[in-house]
């Protein structure tokens, strides 16, 4: 089994659980990712994006049931994310599936705009 | 069910995070109930924490005023979030550019991609993007009221009566 350094986040009301599952890098990120949470879940989306060209990851897979809203700012980290794999070459990109819950209906709008950035990239999942 | 015409709701409050959040489930499972669309109630939480955000990191004394009102013009309801805190001139100045900005792009979902990708290239922390993602995702109106030092934005949701529950 391959080590991930990605550094989870474990904080009252807010959490990311990194893993890895075959070829992918799954993501659980689960409660309220507001204006506290901006810097870790920023650095943490930097690392597993440096994680995944390491281990050469065909997808990172994230979990978004549990995640009751996302403030704009951390909405940017998954902008920047975005950025960063179309800027890779075409044979290193992998792809970023959001697995939504259809219950929490932000995710909708919110994830939508997210797969239109780059529709060859990101994958949303319901 | 009671008519809900001219529901207020006023705060004149310090708001911090952990209220912030609150503040969003309150407004989320009020109009959950008011309105008859998840969706609809779904957009105002969405406006509701990105302007309770705003007032936290912008407001010069730490206090804002969050109002939110269901109110009748004409055959239609419109859902108004108000939400004001003193701030400085240069951020006032921001604020009207953005709005100014947002107000004449002529497809708010085509200005909020072309944002989206302008701040991916930006380097401070501020993503920029909260009232854009109002408009977009909220599809609300969002407009910009400055008076001394004290700024309130406005974001406004026009429903059809039948979006009312009974």
């Amino acid at each position: 089994m391959t080590d991930l350094a990605v550094v989870p986040i474990a904080r009252r009301g807010f959490s990311l659980e990194p893993r890895i599952e075959g070829s992918a890098i799954c993501l659980r990120l689960t409660g309220n990712a507001d204006m506290t949470v901006v810097a870790p879940l920023t650095a943490a989306i930097k690392q597993v994006h440096v994680e995944a060209v390491r281990i050469s990851a065909n997808e990172v897979r994230c979990d978004l049931h549990g995640l009751f809203f996302m403030n704009s700012s951390c909405f940017k980290a998954f902008v920047l994310w975005i950025t960063s794999v179309e800027a890779l070459a075409p044979d290193k990109r992998y792809r970023i599936r959001l697995c939504s819950n259809p219950q929490l209906h932000w995710q909708k709008r919110s994830l939508i705009a997210l797969q239109a950035m780059a529709e060859s990239i990101v994958v949303v999942e319901t | 069910m009671p008519d809900m015409d001219d529901a207020i709701l006023c705060l004149d409050f310090r708001p911090h995070t952990e209220l912030v959040t609150s503040a969003r489930q309150f407004v989320s499972d009020f109009y959950a109930r008011v309105l008859s669309d998840p969706d609809l109630a779904s957009q105002l939480a969405l406006a509701t924490h990105e302007l309770l955000e705003n007032v936290i990191k912008y407001s010069t004394d730490g206090r804002g005023r969050f109002k939110i009102e269901l109110v009748r013009t004409g055959e239609t309801r419109v859902v108004r979030i108000v939400a004001a805190n003193k701030t400085s001139p240069e951020r006032a100045r921001e604020l009207r550019r953005r709005l100014d900005e947002l107000s004449s792009a002529p497809d708010p979902l085509v200005y909020y991609q072309e944002l989206m990708r302008k701040t991916a290239m930006r380097t401070d922390p501020s993503a920029g993007l909260g009232l854009a993602r109002i408009r977009a995702e909220g599809d609300m109106d969002v407009s910009f009221c400055a008076t001394d030092d004290v700024v309130s934005i406005t974001a406004e949701l026009s429903l059809p009566r039948s979006e009312i529950s009974p």
